[in-house]
C-alpha cells in the first residue's frame, strides 16, 4: 500500500515539475526534456503489461492537456510502456539476480539502470519530436533535440534516483 | 467461434496498445486542425487555474520589469493620441464625425499564464475566455509586436497559437517597400522566424521593419512583427531567405491585448473562411 502511495505521489510531483518547470526551460528552442518518464521507468517490474500501457497513456495524456500537444505525449509514453518489458529482459539480465520478479528497480546496478533508462528515454524523445514535426526537412533538428534532451532528462533522472535511494535508506 | 475468441484474447495486449495509440493519433490530429475545437488543452478550468496561480507567483518577482514595460507602452500610446488630436483640432468637423464612427477593432487585455517555446508547435494560455468576449481566430498582440491567434476558448481561459508554431503562417510585409510575404517559424530559436516569398528584385536591407500586411484576415494592418536580421540569396531561387528577429520575447511575455475584428465574420464568409492568414 505504501508502495502504491509512493508511486502516486511521484506521479503528481513529476507531472507538476514537467509542466511548470521543464516545459519552460527553452534555451533557444532546443531544450525541452521530458522528465516525467521517470514515473514509467520506475513502475514495479511485476506491473501487468496492460496496466503499464494504461498508466503510461494517462500520464502522457495529462502532460498533453497541459502542454497543448494533443496526444503526442500519450503516443510516445504508451509506446515506451509497450517496449519496456522487452527491453528490461535485455538491459537487466536475469543471470545477475536470483529472482528478477522479486527485485526492485532501484536495487538494480547503476550501470544497468542507466542502460535501461537511456534507451527508453531516447526512444520516447525521438518518437515525440518526430511525430510533432512530421517533416523530413526537420530530421537533423529532431535528432539533435532528441540527443540533447535525452542527456538532460538522464541527468535529472539520476538525481531523482539518488533522492529516492537516500530517502529510502532513512526510512 | 471459441477459437477466434481465444485468438483475440491472446492478442489483447496488442489490441489495447493499438487502441490507445489510435486515440492518441486522433487527439494529435484534432489539436492540429484549427477549425475543430479540441477539449484536451490548457484552456480547461483545472489547467487554467493551476497556471494562473503559478503565473501570479512568478509575476510577483518580476513586477518591476512588467511595470516598466507597461509605463513605456502607456507613454507611447499617449504620444500617438496627442498627435492625432493635433491633426484634428484644426478641423472640428472632421474630429467629431470620426468620433461618431464605431471602431472596427475591440481590444481586451489579458494575462499570459503559460507559454511554451520548446515544442515545434507552441501555445500560450491566457486568463480570459468567452466570458470576456474572446473568441477563436482573434488576434493577440503585445507591446512589442504580434503574439499569435486565439484557438480554443473556455469560459475563463483561452489557448493561443503562437507565431512559434508549425501551423502558423502569418501574412507580413516589408514596411519600406510594401512587399508582402509570409512569416513561418523553423523551430530552432524562439527569437527568430523566417519571412518567405519575398522576390529577389525587391530592395531589402538588414534592420528593415516587418509588420502585418493588409491581406491578413486576423491581424490589423501595420502591427510590428520584427526586424530583418539576415538576408540570403540561394543560387537559382527566385526568392530571398530572410530571417526576422521577432519583437516579442515569448519567455518574458506577461500581458497581451486580444483584438477582435467586427467585420472578420463577414470577410470570412465572403472568402470561404481561409484556415489561417
Amino acid at each position: 500500500m505504501i508502495e502504491v502511495l509512493k508511486h502516486i505521489s511521484r506521479w503528481f510531483l513529476l507531472v507538476l515539475l514537467q509542466i511548470i518547470v521543464f516545459n519552460r526551460i527553452g534555451f533557444y528552442s532546443l531544450f525541452n526534456p521530458f522528465i516525467y518518464i521517470f514515473f514509467i521507468l520506475m513502475l514495479p517490474l511485476a506491473t501487468p503489461r496492460s496496466l503499464l500501457l494504461i498508466l503510461a497513456f494517462i500520464t502522457g495524456l495529462t502532460v498533453d492537456v497541459f502542454s497543448n500537444t494533443g496526444g503526442l505525449h500519450a503516443f510516445a509514453s504508451t509506446l515506451i510502456a509497450f517496449v519496456r518489458p522487452f527491453w528490461i529482459q535485455i538491459a537487466i539480465p536475469r543471470s545477475n539476480y536470483d529472482d528478477l520478479s522479486n527485485i526492485k528497480l532501484k536495487e538494480v546496478e547503476f550501470g544497468q539502470f542507466i542502460a535501461y533508462s537511456s534507451v527508453i528515454l531516447l526512444l520516447h524523445h525521438f518518437v515525440l519530436y518526430l511525430s510533432e514535426s512530421l517533416a523530413w526537412g526537420d530530421l537533423l533538428l529532431i535528432i539533435g533535440k532528441a540527443i540533447i534532451n535525452t542527456l538532460i532528462s538522464l541527468l535529472a533522472i539520476i538525481a531523482f534516483r539518488y533522492f529516492d535511494l537516500s530517502s529510502s535508506k532513512k526510512a | 467461434m471459441r477459437a477466434i475468441l481465444r485468438f483475440l484474447f491472446g492478442l489483447r495486449l496488442i489490441l489495447l496498445f493499438i487502441a490507445l495509440q489510435s486515440i492518441a493519433v486522433v487527439l494529435i490530429i484534432r489539436q492540429n486542425a484549427f477549425h475543430r475545437a479540441s477539449y484536451f488543452n490548457s484552456s480547461n478550468a483545472v489547467a487554467g487555474k493551476l497556471y494562473n496561480n503559478v503565473a501570479n507567483a512568478r509575476y510577483f518577482f518580476s513586477l518591476n520589469t512588467i511595470n516598466d514595460s507597461l509605463a513605456t507602452e502607456n507613454s507611447r500610446l499617449r504620444a500617438q493620441l496627442s498627435t492625432k488630436y493635433l491633426g484634428q483640432t484644426s478641423n472640428w468637423l472632421v474630429r467629431d464625425s470620426s468620433a461618431l464612427r464605431v471602431p472596427r477593432y475591440t481590444y481586451t487585455s489579458a494575462k499570459v499564464v503559460n507559454s511554451t517555446i520548446g515544442y515545434r508547435s507552441n501555445y500560450l494560455t491566457l486568463d480570459k475566455g468567452s466570458d470576456a468576449g474572446i473568441a477563436p481566430r482573434m488576434a493577440v498582440v503585445s507591446a512589442n509586436g504580434i503574439v499569435g491567434i486565439v484557438k480554443d476558448v473556455s469560459a475563463n481561459f483561452s489557448t493561443v497559437i503562437s507565431v512559434l508554431n508549425k501551423n502558423a503562417r502569418i501574412s507580413a510585409k516589408l514596411k519600406k517597400s510594401g512587399t508582402t510575404g509570409t512569416i513561418v517559424w523553423e523551430g530552432v530559436n524562439y527569437r527568430v522566424a523566417s519571412l518567405i516569398e519575398i522576390p529577389i528584385h525587391v530592395d531589402v536591407a538588414v534592420g528593415d521593419t516587418v509588420s502585418t500586411s493588409q491581406y491578413s484576415n486576423i491581424f490589423p494592418e501595420n502591427i510590428y512583427i520584427g526586424k530583418v536580421k539576415s538576408i540570403q540569396k540561394t543560387e537559382g531561387s527566385s526568392t530571398y531567405q530572410i530571417k526576422i528577429k521577432l519583437g516579442t520575447d515569448y519567455q518574458r511575455l506577461s500581458f497581451v491585448d486580444v483584438i477582435g475584428d467586427k467585420i472578420q465574420a463577414e470577410r470570412d464568409s465572403l472568402e470561404g473562411g481561409l484556415l489561417y492568414d
